[in-house]
């Protein structure tokens, strides 16, 4: 068996690079070319022309994202050489892309098209698919000279992964730094006993690929398409439903698990996802006419990004890989389905008919399906190897004691069993998760939107929330990062992740609070389940105190570095748990509490009382418990109007109990005056306490002679209320608003009204964080208000000696506490984020290349239509879930400085667009110095990069960060910046006007 | 411009352009790589000047 350290040459001469897009195109070209090559004289066929157009339209697709990644380069004085050279390569590219186009018109033109056979639609015969479908003979004689693990590429390859604009990545750095020394022991020590290859015979993956983090399509298909047909294997795929194809399936599945050494339930999932995506792909096909050729092709590109993104993502992370995996890889490729697959059951039949003909007599689209499943099960294979080497990656460390550098035995023992800590940490709650998924498909597929969360994408309603959710989670995220709570919140996070796209299904109307609520108890309980590893990890870091400082710091960096990558996507996601709760109960006008939240309402309940009434001797009837008792989505007014109707005369009805019309009406009334007597209600603000999903089928609101109200749970009495004040298995809605001074933030500029209700929403936020992490409500407060330049002075002396490698330095450990603290802005895991989102091998960078191709600032326009669509939305609430997550964002990821900086161009100015949540108007903002606070009620649509000494707006950048737009320059005489920001903007609103006003 | 593509007919024909294009490919994908490194290390140059100068700021604030 190869060790993988040889370099696998292509056809053309070039080393293979053991990543992504390179890999899979060349190995499909050496396909073809060895294919070709074999019969030169052989008339072209349709197969071949298509194959030829799959793999062109690859490397336009790769050579269109590099290109874009290197036009990000800004063109500043400075660095004005490379901008005039990347001018000078776009032409470059210009000749590769007319070269392509040029050939791909010939093969359309010039292949001699061969009749597919033609069977008839709904008897798809099983036979042996042509080999050039099965794709797979070379393999076999590959097997041996299979890519490996080239150290030098790598280091090149993450050397270079950095998005030009960005910050240098910490993470990448340590990586590399860290994989450079441990490499030799990983090869080693991954050889024998790792569970994750340990199904697997040696043979069926090499160990090289293993060991490089390399599973590619090709091999995977290569170990499971043995004895079926395509044609079989695609009609199991469709016709999954079918009780007749149930044992051919469960076989299919079986043997697939078996080959693979995956698990019988991924495969499973793996099938159902084929499934959704031929439905989803006959839909489109349906709709547009076309050829599944394109399709083919980018599938294709899709398939080899994924894969590259995945190791990418595994290194980057350190072999925590599973901290991003699930989130931004195992649920890619899911994503685009389950909102758009849903169809009734007669169009999805018609559906199945229409694509059963496509696919018989469309061969590429065979190749587009093998394709899927491939990759999907090399992702998953991939993903099965990353967690396996999770386990050895502390163990490596351990073996390899030089790695740390020349620190104490005690150092070194307290680092690797940090790491392990961490790794269990995280294996606890992998198997919680993945156990509770299994038992919620909806919730499984909710989790594999989540690259749409990311990529704050287009689509209908239902995603923009869970867009917003999202984004709200990462702005709230990178701020509540208070030293010491890092490892917990990597727990948390990713749980809240999942919670929050669960609750981001929920939100959809796909299932009932009741879902919701089971769902945070157990995320709960595997947080508690933890609590003990957590213990154990802060006495480890009270250890790490006493401990001479300086060696361990900078070995610590490199441990803090690897974390970082995996506490930016598990922080996030933890937010965007509470973020859900929050826009959810804004969209349903109900809330229900937080995780977190519960405890601190049953805290407030302890609050003295002024009205509180004795009850210990009230002991009502059964009867009437019954009666006062909360039903699924009644308030506490029900209870009461049902016992008022029910014992009238006693509760001082004097009607006519014969005229049921006129005691219904006086019950309604009595029972709201009672309410509002009891404090549960307040009508001058319209506050009032209704009871969350906890209580339902428990709460009882008793009624007395007197009218006073008896609180019971199951029977039990429980303490009176405070007013409007919730009990745990209560909450508040519609609080009044409250002007908090922490919570306003200035904006530098005009005034802008101050919008009321966010601001008690968000103390109560700030609160249930606060409550969770102690003192992060204080960060939160104080990064309201921060400004670039107070973040600055914010850096304390100690860390002033590494400020040359400022962003190096962002994640430190601190000896004089303690703690690996993430000082200062955080826009860097913000960055990280993005990086990886953007970078061309990982899967969503199709989108991005979309964008900037356009070569047109209104190629993002949809995202912009989308938002304003949500921000013109009828429910308020929505709009200020969006605000307040916009607001977060900028706050927190400390954009405006960032590019700045990267543009060398200290005078930039950051002009903020607003769009009022509540009216839909839009406020232009002088172009102001840069502040990165804003006032609530205002949502910064885009920002805008104004250089003064040019009069012109040198970059537009949304929500998200991207740049939608560059150098829009002042027109002859105009002078006002603003009128040059107001055109360029107004004109953009008229397009998008007529977008939504279309749709 | 891109040069003119003889006529395919054959499977030869095709993987002669395609070796062709492939080529093309890789020497465009490799400058553009060189592009993108060498500019980022320029920026890399800048960023450090002006990291130095916020040193320098900061510490003239805290009045040291």
């Amino acid at each position: 068996m190869a060790n993988g350290k040889n370099k696998k040459s292509s056809p053309t001469g070039e080393t293979e690079k053991p990543f992504g897009l390179a890999l899979a195109e060349n190995k499909e070209l050496a396909r073809l070319l060895a294919e070709l090559d074999a019969a030169p004289e052989e008339p072209l066929t349709k197969q071949d022309a298509e194959k030829a157009a799959n793999i062109i339209i690859g490397q336009e697709a790769a050579i269109q994202a590099e290109t874009a990644a290197s036009n990000d380069l800004p063109e500043s004085s400075e660095a004005g050489k490379a901008a005039e050279e990347i001018t000078q390569q776009l032409n470059i590219t210009q000749q590769f892309i007319d070269s392509a186009e040029d050939l791909l018109g010939d093969l359309e033109d010039k292949t001699t098209p061969v009749e597919p056979t033609e069977p008839t639609p709904d008897s798809m015969p099983a036979t042996e698919p042509p080999a050039e479908i099965l794709m797979m003979p070379e393999i076999n004689q590959e097997a041996d000279t299979a890519p490996g693990f080239n150290m030098e590429e790598l280091n090149a390859l993450l050397n270079s992964w950095e998005t030009p604009g960005l910050a240098p990545s910490t993470a990448y750095k340590s990586i590399v730094e860290i994989f450079n020394g441990l490499n030799a022991q990983r090869l080693v020590a991954n050889r024998e006993g790792n569970k994750g290859i340990a199904a697997l015979e040696p043979s069926e993956i090499t160990q090289a690929e293993y060991e490089a983090g390399l599973v590619s399509v090709e091999k995977v298909a290569d170990l499971v398409l043995t004895d079926i047909s395509v044609e079989e294997l695609m009609r199991l795929t469709i016709d999954q439903k079918k009780t007749e194809n149930a044992a051919a399936l469960a076989e299919t599945i079986e043997k697939y698990a078996r080959l693979s050494g995956l698990e019988e339930k991924t495969v499973r999932k793996i099938f159902k996802q084929q499934e959704d995506k031929l439905l989803r792909e006959a839909q489109k096909r349906l709709a547009e006419g076309k050829s599944f050729k394109k399709e083919a092709g980018k599938t294709a590109l899709k398939s080899a990004a994924y894969i590259g993104g995945g190791i990418g993502i595994s290194l980057a992370t350190g072999g925590l890989a599973s901290f991003f995996s699930p989130l931004a890889i195992g649920a890619i490729r899911s994503a685009d389905i389950y909102l758009t697959a849903k169809k009734s059951k007669k169009e999805e039949e018609a559906k199945l008919q229409e694509i059963r003909r496509e696919l018989a007599k469309d061969e590429s689209a065979k190749g587009n399906y093998l394709e899927g499943l491939f990759a999907d099960l090399a992702i998953a294979k991939q993903l099965q190897l990353s967690r396996g080497r999770e386990g050895s990656l502390a163990d490596c460390l351990a073996a390899n004691p030089g790695i740390m550098g020349d620190i104490s035995e005690e150092e070194r023992i307290c680092n690797i069993q940090g790491l392990k800590l961490l790794e269990r940490h995280y294996n606890l709650l992998q198997e919680a998760n993945d156990s509770w998924l299994d038992n919620h498909s909806w919730a499984q597929k909710a989790v594999g939107s989540l690259d749409k969360i990311f990529l704050a994408g287009g689509g209908g309603a239902k995603e923009k929330t869970v867009t917003s959710a999202a984004l709200f989670g990462i702005g709230q995220a990178l701020r509540y990062t208070k030293a010491g709570q890092w490892g917990r919140r990597v727990m948390s996070g990713l749980a809240g992740a999942k919670l929050g796209a669960v609750g981001a299904q929920y939100l959809s109307g796909k299932k009932g609070w009741g879902e919701k609520i089971d769902a945070e108890k157990y995320i709960v309980k595997s947080e508690a389940g933890i609590s003990d590893i957590w213990d154990k990890f802060k006495e480890l870091r009270e250890k790490k105190t006493n401990l001479d400082s300086k060696k361990f710091k900078r070995n610590t960096v490199k441990i803090a570095g690897i974390i970082t990558g995996a506490l930016a996507g598990a922080a996030l996601g933890e937010a965007a748990s509470a973020a859900t709760h929050k826009v959810g109960s804004w969209w349903q006008n109900e809330k229900i509490p937080a995780i977190g939240e519960t405890k601190m309402a049953a805290a407030e309940t302890a609050l003295p009382v002024a009205s509180k009434i004795e009850h210990s001797d009230f002991v009502p009837p059964k009867e009437q418990l019954a009666l006062a008792t909360i039903g699924k989505g009644e308030g506490i007014e029900h209870a009461l109007h049902r016992q008022l109707e029910a014992n009238a005369r006693e509760l001082g009805y004097t009607g006519s109990l014969d005229n049921r019309s006129a005691l219904h009406h006086w019950a309604g009334i009595r029972a709201h005056q009672i309410a509002i007597a009891e404090h549960y209600v307040d009508p001058q603000s319209g506050a009032e306490i209704r009871v969350a999903g906890a209580g339902t089928g428990h709460a009882q609101y008793v009624l007395d002679e007197q009218g006073r109200v008896h609180e019971f749970l199951d029977g039990g009495a429980v303490e009176a209320h405070a007013p409007l004040t919730a009990k745990e298995f209560e909450y508040v809605a519609n609080e009044p608003a409250v002007t908090t001074e922490t919570a306003t933030t200035e904006t530098a500029g005009a005034a802008v009204p101050e919008t009321p209700i966010s601001g008690n929403e968000m103390e109560k936020i700030l609160s249930g964080i606060d409550n969770k992490y102690p003192g992060s409500a204080e960060l939160l407060r104080n990064a309201a208000t921060e400004t670039a330049g107070e973040t600055a002075g914010q850096v304390n002396r100690e860390e002033l000696a590494g400020l040359a490698d400022y962003f190096y330095h962002h994640q430190d450990f601190k000896p004089s506490t303690g703690l690996i603290e993430l000082v200062s802005s955080h826009s860097q895991q913000t960055e990280k984020l993005l990086e990886l989102l953007d970078h061309p091998e990982v899967a969503g960078n199709a989108k991005l290349i979309e964008l900037v191709n356009a070569n047109d600032i209104f190629s993002n326009q949809k995202n912009i239509a989308d938002w304003l669509e949500v921000l013109h939305g009828s429910t308020v609430g929505r709009s200020q879930g969006v605000d307040a997550s916009l607001e977060r964002i900028f706050q927190t990821n400390g954009l405006a400085e960032h590019y700045r900086s990267q543009f060398n161009m200290p005078d930039f100015r950051v002009a903020q667009t607003h769009v009022s949540a509540f009216t839909g108007d839009i406020t232009f903002k002088t172009p102001a110095p840069i502040n990165l606070g804003l006032t609530k009620g205002q949502t910064p649509l885009i920002d805008w990069l104004y250089d003064p000494s040019k009069n012109s707006f040198r970059a537009m950048i949304n929500f998200r960060g991207q740049l939608i737009g560059e150098n829009f320059a002042a027109k002859p005489g105009e002078s006002d910046p603003n009128k040059v920001l107001a055109r360029t903007f107004e004109a953009l609103l008229d397009k998008l006007k007529g977008k939504i006003s279309s749709k | 411009m891109a040069k003119k593509i003889q006529k395919i007919a054959t499977k030869g024909d095709l993987a002669r352009e395609l070796k062709k294009l492939d080529k093309l490919y890789r020497e465009t994908m490799l400058q553009l790589k060189k592009i993108k490194i060498e500019g980022r290390k320029m920026l890399e140059v800048q960023q450090k000047k002006l990291d130095e100068e916020k040193i320098k700021a900061i510490l003239k604030s805290l009045g040291k």
